[in-house]
């Protein structure tokens, strides 16, 4: 019995996991640039369904919806001022580029809202699902489907429309898909911020079941870099299943091991999968060490 | 050249700071304190600087010390030990504080005493429960507050004393799951949990360490909940003790009866977090508003000065960190540094060190014996206890040992999550 | 790469030396103290992030196996830290040496990311195996003052110690410019596939640099854990160290000899000031400051401070020190 629950605990953080590294596979993906303020957008979101809970009385499935906007902005701003800058300038300037956002954005959190931790007390925060002797985590489930549902909606945006075409035209090759009359940056644009609220979205979502400080940021957003790798840079169904294969080792090596342990173990697979089999499971070979092309 | 330009902007705005330095009045008595006030151990943090600070209230009204002089605080903020560090030498060099009060936490109470020592600098702990604090051989250190083993091991034998009674399971039988934040607190207190419920005879199922800066601990609680136990000891130094808890409240992890170790179960943030939840948990914990028939009638008066006035600060009642703030302060500035007559450390040890007050002196219901610094656990004061305290209606109440308890334990066993709200 | 010329080295190192003589206060001194040190672990990072171009944020994990292997040499085995040092930088080199063997065919965010990791590794494993490190608890250092075991009791001793060590990696950087392996380097640097092809051993020169580049990480760590005579997993194998390493780095400028130092005498006073002018309130605030720094240097001012205000002083173009 107690094995169900944790593959079912498994499951469910792998949800949490893959809802948050959706965005990330997919600037990465695109861009070719790894987000390394990732975990601090997350974070982010978080607040905003903290702030919006607590001040305006909205639960977080409202606050989903209603505060996009407002990521899509962050996600523009963020593009257009820095990201932007950073195509094609090597590796300094694209790593210590979101290095940099993402000390600022946690920090400025730390300032802003000091570190105490914050949890929404709401009855939606609450709210379990009995099924015979098991019992799940609503909030944990809607977060679950989303990621699901996410994943499904990008993987047909990309592969089914003009528009996902462009952009996958553009990841595989920009001087090409240049050569095409294809927009790039208007597709880089669109792409961070399409990457910026998945994020944006996955913080609301989970702010009812974890709680919410300025330094939440990297623990969750180191976790999405293995699952990105694990899965393969650029692919949804990687992000996914990426994401379920880490929440399951996580939970059952905290059980069987020791919870001491258990993100070491996860962070030791995320150096093997780099060393053995960088382009994870669903990549293309070659894609991570490629490096970073000169684009326009 | 470049270079000495640079150095040389350097050097010029370390002038302009010194030349900013304030005049220092000649009438205080400077002393400086220092609290996580900020991160995730402040609400215990904030809880134990207000303590502190009615102290020095009380004491100011009161007509100061050494002829009228009025006691000020220079105040820091550690959230984490490398804040601790930084704060310490700020305080210590650039404010030139002789003495220094503090801290709620053991990493902080151990990192801050460190810089004390090094720099002759007095180093008075008032919560601190690492065994390893008061171990070093420090000279300048007085720890007023009970050692881990006393709370640690203190529930452990609530376990197997009342609760092995009250559940009516043999001790050899009662299944005791111990859990415990890797940190400096948690560590030693984990340690001293375990080590005392082996010692008599309980069957210990678990002894895991976390982490308390994950943001997930559900592969514990459900290992925790696979493994059933009939009590869990349980030793959280901040938030993580309300992540605990209400992530086993969404994992339907139900045990017979919980018993913390004060830390972050034992604040009032704990039971304003987890709303009915907290009702019903045990804690090992710190001396709180004990039976007043304990204390010697000054001690009584100034533990109903404490409660009124930190209510009306607070709004709640102070737990068992707030007392020990409070009591421990006390004692600093009404014995020890009227005898000492000034901020010598020499002299203040002395002073300290001839302090002989009997169980009921401090406000809490602790005494006063420090033991000399060439010893064992060297600066800490032997008089000081544990307690049992649980959360009922939202208030931590004494409810062992039986002399100084102020009502009966309830809620044995727990009921579960579901049968709950 | 330009070379630094001898003179103004020689101005440098004389000003440095005169600097601890500046001030008795305590807190003045710390500071000084804290730009040596952490001048000279960002010159250390310099080595495998400015010259050999691979960007890590790891090096805490070098500067934590320096601290503790030399830390509980002494506490353990009664050895001094001048010789737990050297066993230090071996670990810390053949850390590197293993660790950059297999992950050295990562390009950019990748090598950064798999540093991180293992920092974090290390960092957990610290605190799990209490019996070996001592747990959060950490490792405690005796107090009395002695040569032998390098403990000083007045931070003006602790300075020069420091300034020694910040020598030491400023020589081993400055050697290294003017030696055929610093040509290597900047071809690695520049265009690696092109160096490469001509024959230049690409994995043998960075994986010496990543030694190097631990070696003198970790013998700072021992110095570190000696001045401050405790250490624990939490902030010793901390990636606020790494980033602050690359911080400082980065904005005094990156494959510079004194571009580290530079970085490290900006940063380090600035945050101490901030703190004691604005007290708590300002947790964090700094960091906001020079993350905002960070980003603004890495995109309008590649080439890092120094460079900055060398073009505009000499009206030059500027010059070649920073990969493209």
């Amino acid at each position: 019995m107690i094995f169900v629950e944790l593959v079912l605990a498994g499951l469910m953080l792998g949800g949490v996991y893959a809802l948050i590294s959706i965005g990330l596979t997919l600037i990465f993906g695109v861009l070719r640039v790894v987000n390394f303020a990732h975990g601090e957008m997350l974070m982010l979101g978080m607040f905003a369904a903290y702030w919006a809970s607590t001040l305006g009385g909205l639960p977080p499935y409202v606050t989903a919806v209603a505060a996009l906007p407002l990521f899509a902005l962050f996600g523009w701003l963020v593009y257009r001022l820095i990201v932007r800058r950073t195509l094609g300038m090597g590796d300094v300037v694209q790593i210590f580029a979101t290095v940099g956002v993402g000390v600022v954005l946690q920090n400025a959190a730390l300032v802003l809202w000091t570190g105490d931790f914050r949890t929404i007390r709401s009855g939606y925060a609450d709210a379990v699902l009995r099924v015979g002797g098991i019992q799940v985590s609503v909030p944990l489930l809607v977060a679950f489907a989303v990621a699901i549902g996410v994943s499904g909606l990008l993987f047909l945006f990309l592969n089914r429309t003009l528009e996902g075409r462009a952009v996958r035209a553009v990841a595989q090759d920009p001087i090409s898909a240049l050569a095409l009359a294809i927009d790039t940056d208007r597709v880089y644009m669109r792409t961070f911020v399409l990457g910026v609220c998945c994020v944006g979205l996955a913080g609301v979502l989970l702010a009812p079941s974890y709680p919410i400080f300025p330094a939440i940021g990297l623990s969750f957003g180191l976790v999405s870099y293995v699952v990105v790798v694990l899965g393969g840079l650029g692919s949804m169904a990687g992000a996914l299943l990426g994401g379920f294969v880490i929440g399951l080792i996580e939970v059952l090596s905290g059980y069987f091991l020791g919870t001491a342990l258990k993100q070491a173990i996860y962070f030791l697979i995320f150096v093997l999968v780099l060393l053995v089999r960088p382009q994870g499971l669903f990549g293309q070979r070659g894609a991570e060490t490629m490096g970073f092309g000169k684009i326009a | 050249m470049v270079k000495r330009v640079v150095v040389g902007l350097v050097v010029g705005v370390a002038v302009v700071v010194v030349a900013s330095v304030g005049v220092v009045v000649a009438q205080d008595v400077r002393i400086g304190t220092i609290f996580p006030v900020t991160g995730n151990m402040a609400f215990g943090g904030n809880e134990g600087f207000m303590g502190t600070e009615i102290a020095r209230e009380i004491v100011n009204e009161r007509g100061g010390i050494w002829g009228g002089k009025k006691i000020v605080f220079v105040q820091a903020d550690a959230p984490d030990q490398t804040a601790a560090t930084n704060e310490m030498n700020r305080l210590i060099s650039r404010e030139n504080v002789k003495l220094v009060v503090g801290s709620f936490s053991s990493a902080i109470a151990f990192t801050a005493s460190q810089v004390a020592e090094r720099n002759k600098v007095i180093f008075w702990e008032n919560h601190g429960v690492a065994d390893t604090i008061a171990r070093r051989g420090f000279r300048y250190l007085f720890k007023t507050n009970v050692n881990a083993t006393g709370t640690g091991g203190g529930s452990a034998v609530f376990a197997a004393g009342y609760l092995a009674k009250a559940l009516n399971i043999a001790p050899k039988d009662l299944k005791v799951a111990v859990a415990w934040e890797d940190g400096t607190y948690g560590a030693s207190v984990g340690k001293a949990a375990f080590e005392k419920a082996k010692e008599l005879g309980l069957n210990v199922v678990a002894n895991e360490g976390y982490s308390a800066k994950s943001a997930d601990l559900s592969p514990l609680i459900l290992k925790l909940k696979g493994l059933n136990p009939d009590v869990l000891l349980v030793a959280g130094i901040g938030q993580d003790a309300v992540l605990f808890w209400s992530q086993a409240r969404k994992l339907d992890f139900n045990a017979k009866a919980v018993v913390a170790t004060s830390g972050g179960w034992g604040v009032p943030d704990f039971a304003k977090n987890l709303g009915d939840g907290a009702n019903g948990v045990f804690s090992s914990d710190f001396p709180t508003e004990v039976n007043p028939e304990a204390l010697t009638p000054h001690a009584r008066e100034l533990a109903r000065e404490f409660v009124k006035r930190f209510q009306a600060k607070k709004g709640t009642r102070p737990t068992g960190n707030a007392w020990l703030a409070f009591a421990g302060s006390m004692v600093l500035f009404e014995e020890v540094l009227p005898k000492a007559g000034s901020l010598d450390p020499e002299k203040i040890r002395d002073a300290a060190f001839s302090l002989d007050l009997p169980n009921g002196s401090m406000a809490n219901g602790c005494g006063v014996k420090f033991i000399p610094h060439d010893q064992f656990d060297g600066g800490k004061n032997e008089r000081a206890f544990a307690i049992v305290g649980q959360w009922q209606d939202g208030v931590m109440k004494v409810v062992g040992p039986d002399k100084l308890a102020a009502a009966k334990p309830i809620l044995v066993p727990l009921p579960k999550w579901s049968d709950r709200k | 790469m330009t070379s630094t010329r001898p003179a103004v080295l020689l101005v440098v190192v004389l000003g440095l030396m005169a600097l601890p003589l500046t001030t008795s206060n305590d807190y003045y001194l710390d500071i000084i103290v804290q730009i040596f040190l952490w001048g000279a672990a960002a010159t250390a990072w310099n080595l495998l992030g400015g010259y050999a171009g691979q960007f890590s944020l790891g090096h805490a994990a070098f500067f934590g196996i320096g601290a503790y292997t030399s830390s509980l040499l002494l506490t353990g085995a009664r050895v001094s830290p001048w010789l737990g040092m050297l066993a230090g930088a071996l670990l810390a080199a053949l850390f590197a040496l293993v660790i950059g063997y297999l992950s050295i065919r990562l390009r950019g965010p990748f090598f950064t990311l798999s540093t991180i990791a293992l920092t974090e590794v290390l960092q957990i494993l610290a605190i799990h195996w209490r019996g070996l490190t001592g747990g959060s608890e950490g490792v405690s250092l005796p107090n009395a003052a002695s040569v032998w075991t390098m403990t000083f009791d007045g931070r003006r001793t602790y300075a020069y110690v420091g300034l020694g060590f910040l020598l030491l990696a400023v020589l081993v950087s400055w050697l290294i410019e003017r030696s055929r392996w610093g040509y290597y380097l900047v071809a690695i640097r520049e265009e690696e596939d092109a160096a490469r092809s001509i024959g230049v051993p690409v994995l043998g020169v960075k994986l010496g640099a990543a030694a190097l580049s631990a070696c003198l990480t970790a013998v700072v760590g021992t110095f570190y854990a000696q001045y401050v005579l405790w250490i624990e997993p939490a902030h010793t194998f901390s990636i606020d160290i790494s980033i602050q390493l690359a911080l400082m780095v980065i904005i005094g400028g990156l494959g510079t000899l004194l571009g580290p130092l530079i970085g490290a005498a900006l940063i380090i006073p600035l945050n101490m000031f901030l703190r004691a002018w604005l007290g708590a309130a300002v947790s964090g605030l700094y960091l906001v400051i020079y993350g905002l720094v960070l980003v603004l240097v890495v995109l309008y001012a590649r080439a890092g401070i120094v460079a900055e205000v060398q073009r505009v002083m000499r009206r030059h173009p500027v010059p070649r020190q920073s990969p493209a």
